[in-house]
């Protein structure tokens, strides 16, 4: 029993991989908009909160393109 | 702080209408299974990239609402549990797979998502949240651990798992290069859902409903476990099994304020269903299969009679406390 990829994400993945790859920019740089425009003249323990979300929200984002760009890279090479 | 004492200090501060408002917050959260079963239909039967479209809006929805909408620590950090759920499934249908050999599928997926869980843990122990990543009790962790074969052949049996690796293709290759791998992400994942599920949500969903928290991970899991199920079709028998084994899973975390043994659990349970129990079946009725079989039937007693010790035990600490 595994969630993180379950046979139907597999199959997917298989056959909308570009498409798919294509959201993570927009979501990063939608947080990225969320973020300047939330934390824009706040003050206190909420800016700690939004920061901390859109951190957590970003990171395997992050990852995600590093390893997809290594992954390509990888194919290209050994081509 | 949990749900109870932010409710205690938000009537001292402001009085009663407070208490019906953190009340009626409470059960925002039951909207969020609902809203995570539809775009794993969504992925399952249609149309993965407006699924993919969902869980980036839900991502959004849910920052949005830790930040301005939970007035209390529980609450934050419950909110912030869940966004690992949309995050996880736009990871792994995010990378590559199809350029990657099938053995390293798991571990892909699993760094990014342990990552962030590490991070979460990082920020829940500055909130002093209630996390069972203790050791707890090594014998106990053990005996629960023994109870993952026969999980395994069960979840095999119910759910008509398709083995992820192609056995047969798997074997032709060099052990390093195959099952090593395979086995190391099939356990790294089993921990990382485990930190995920039992961990980081279930610890606060507990703070937040009491013993109901546990029931509603239990539904979240299997929830995100219906694209498994859809290979055969949706049956409410998949479904029950899948969230009656994360309820027992979630029980025992509850129970031995650990998830050491109950990782330990779902690593077997996936190794015996996606490796041991496809490999005994290529030699049917052979030593492999019988011994498999066996080891499974005294791992659920192992595991079974010190949990019923253990929840006897509990129950007379209860009594003796009332």
């Amino acid at each position: 029993m595994i969630t993180t990829i379950n046979s139907s994400t597999a199959a997917a993945n298989a056959n909308w991989p570009v498409e798919t790859l294509a959201v993570i920019p927009i979501v990063l740089f939608l947080l990225l908009i969320l973020q300047r425009g939330l934390i824009a003249g706040m003050r206190g323990p909420r800016v700690k909160w939004i920061e901390q979300a859109i951190t957590v929200a970003a990171v395997p984002l992050l990852l995600i393109l590093f390893t997809t760009a290594t992954v390509r890279i990888l194919a290209l090479v050994s081509r | 702080m949990n749900y109870t004492q932010a409710r205690e200090k938000a009537v001292a501060v402001e009085g009663e209408s407070r208490i019906t408002e953190l009340n009626a917050r409470r059960w925002l959260f039951w909207f969020y299974p609902p809203l995570f079963f539809a775009p794993e239909l969504l992925i399952a039967f249609a149309n993965p990239v407006w699924a993919m479209l969902l869980y980036a809006s839900l991502l959004f929805v849910l920052v949005i609402q830790r930040a301005f909408f939970s007035r209390s620590d529980v609450e934050r950090n419950l909110y912030f549990g869940l966004i690992l759920l949309p995050l996880m499934r736009i990871t792994s249908l995010a990378l590559p797979f199809t350029q990657l050999p099938v053995q390293y599928w798991h571990l892909v997926t699993s760094v990014p998502l342990i990552i962030c869980a590490g991070l979460l843990l990082h920020w829940f122990r500055h909130t002093h949240s209630q996390v069972q990543l203790g050791l707890g009790s090594v014998s106990m962790n053990l005996a629960v651990a023994m109870g993952g074969v026969a999980l395994g052949m069960a979840a095999a049996n119910v759910l008509q798992t398709t083995p992820w690796a192609n056995v047969r293709a798997l074997l032709d290759l060099d052990t390093l290069q195959a099952w090593l791998p395979l086995s190391g992400a099939l356990v790294l994942t089993a921990v990382c859902e485990e930190i995920i599920y039992r961990a980081l949500i279930q610890s606060q969903a507990v703070a937040v409903y009491g013993g109901g928290g546990v029931i509603y991970t239990a539904l979240l899991y299997a929830i995100m476990s219906v694209g498994s199920m859809t290979a055969a079709g949706i049956g409410w028998l998949q479904f029950g099994f899948v969230f009656l084994v994360a309820l027992l899973l979630g029980c025992i975390v509850h129970w031995t304020r650990s998830i050491v043994g109950v990782s330990l659990a779902h690593a077997l349970m996936n190794c015996t269903a996606m490796i041991l129990l496809p490999l005994s079946q290529l030699q049917p009725d052979s030593l492999v299969d019988y011994g498999l079989t066996l080891i499974g039937i005294i791992g659920a007693f192992v595991a079974a009679v010190p949990l019923l010790l253990l929840v006897w035990h509990l129950d007379r600490k209860g009594a003796s406390h009332t």
